[in-house]
């Protein structure tokens, strides 16, 4: 009995081959692989369309990729207005919205607080300037309301003047 | 809150998926076990997969488990960084930047490892011949990975796609500022 388990395991042992080409496998492994056939599925390719897919979207970051650097310098020019002006320091603020602006022409938020650190900052022409540009934009209810008020004021002390 | 079924938002977030299961495969690859069969996307339950020989040590089935929360995090960061300064907060993008925010969502919103791959995981560490040391480093793993697959059907997988692709550069903007 014993010597008919030993020589069915023998047996067993005897056929253990890769399951990819037939030559003795790597010892350790739970599946079956010779070591080539082995790194060859490990190494297994990925589809062409893949390829195709992944140039296509490295071609697109690229692209953005390239006009990134003047986004990211515009950003933080209004990060430090917004900085700037919470510290009350709005000749800065408005320094720093003006880059902002310079980078950001068609975005309502930057020309709004750029003519609201103007307004703060007592430079009413540059205010008025923004203002104008922004006239019938989308903004949020808080930036309109600001807007607003910097509006009339200015139109107060305009009209006290006269 | 509302319910969208599985294979719509696999549908609409396929980069995804694909990014997903490939990052599977170059951790395989990365260390050397055989791919026995890939889909890269399909519409059924999971979307994707990638079978693999079992490990030789624990310690290679974690990091193939949690490859796709790597890659796809960076990957769908690096994709929606030059596009969501403009969009998300000066509201003045292009067609290219709308592609490129769905583009950087739908990658990271695929980052977290599936329950399939918490199963995996959790069978290779449980047996016998794994480290204490091992288990204790890839039970909390898996009990994270639970709770995101888990936390997916409250959004919890959309809210990381969205905070991964649109905080990151304001996130830089506020360290470079």
């Amino acid at each position: 009995m014993d010597t008919t388990l030993a020589t069915t395991a023998e047996a067993a042992s005897a056929v253990r081959t890769c399951g990819s080409c037939g030559r003795p496998p790597q010892p350790g492994f739970a599946v079956l692989l010779c070591a080539s056939c082995r790194t060859a599925k490990a190494a297994r390719p990925f589809p062409r369309w893949i390829h195709a897919g992944s140039v296509f979207v490295a071609g697109v970051v690229l692209i953005a990729v390239v006009r990134f650097p003047a986004a990211l310098s515009g950003a933080i020019a209004f990060e430090r207005g917004q900085r700037a002006e919470a510290r009350g320091s709005f000749d800065v603020a408005l320094a720093e919205y003006s880059k902002a602006a310079d980078r950001f022409p068609d975005s309502t938020l930057v020309i709004a607080r750029k003519g609201l650190a103007a307004y703060h900052s007592r430079q009413y022409a540059i205010a008025a300037q923004a203002f104008d540009k922004i006239a019938g934009q989308n903004a949020s209810e808080g930036l309109a309301r600001e807007v607003n008020g910097a509006i009339l004021e200015m139109r107060r002390e305009s009209s006290a003047k006269r | 809150m509302f319910f969208i079924p599985g294979p719509v938002i696999a549908v609409l977030t396929f980069p995804g998926v694909i990014v997903h299961e490939m990052a599977h495969q170059l951790f395989c690859r990365l260390f050397r076990v055989a791919v026995l069969d890939v889909c890269y996307f399909r519409l059924g339950n999971p979307a994707g997969y990638v079978i693999h020989e079992p490990t030789l040590v624990p310690r290679q089935q974690i990091w193939i488990g949690i490859g796709p929360f790597i890659v796809n995090s960076i990957l769908g960061a690096i994709v929606s960084l030059p596009a969501a300064i403009q969009l998300v907060q000066f509201d003045v993008g292009s067609p290219l930047h709308y592609f490129l925010i769905w583009l950087g969502v739908s990658i990271a919103m695929h980052a977290f490892p599936s329950t399939g791959d918490a199963k995996t995981l959790r069978t290779a560490v449980s047996g016998p011949s794994v480290s204490i040391l091992a288990k204790l480093v890839a039970y909390p793993i898996v009990g994270m990975i639970y709770v995101g697959a888990f936390g997916s059907m409250v959004w919890l997988d959309a809210i990381y796609g969205l905070g991964v692709a649109l905080a990151t550069p304001k996130l830089l903007v506020m360290l470079f500022a």
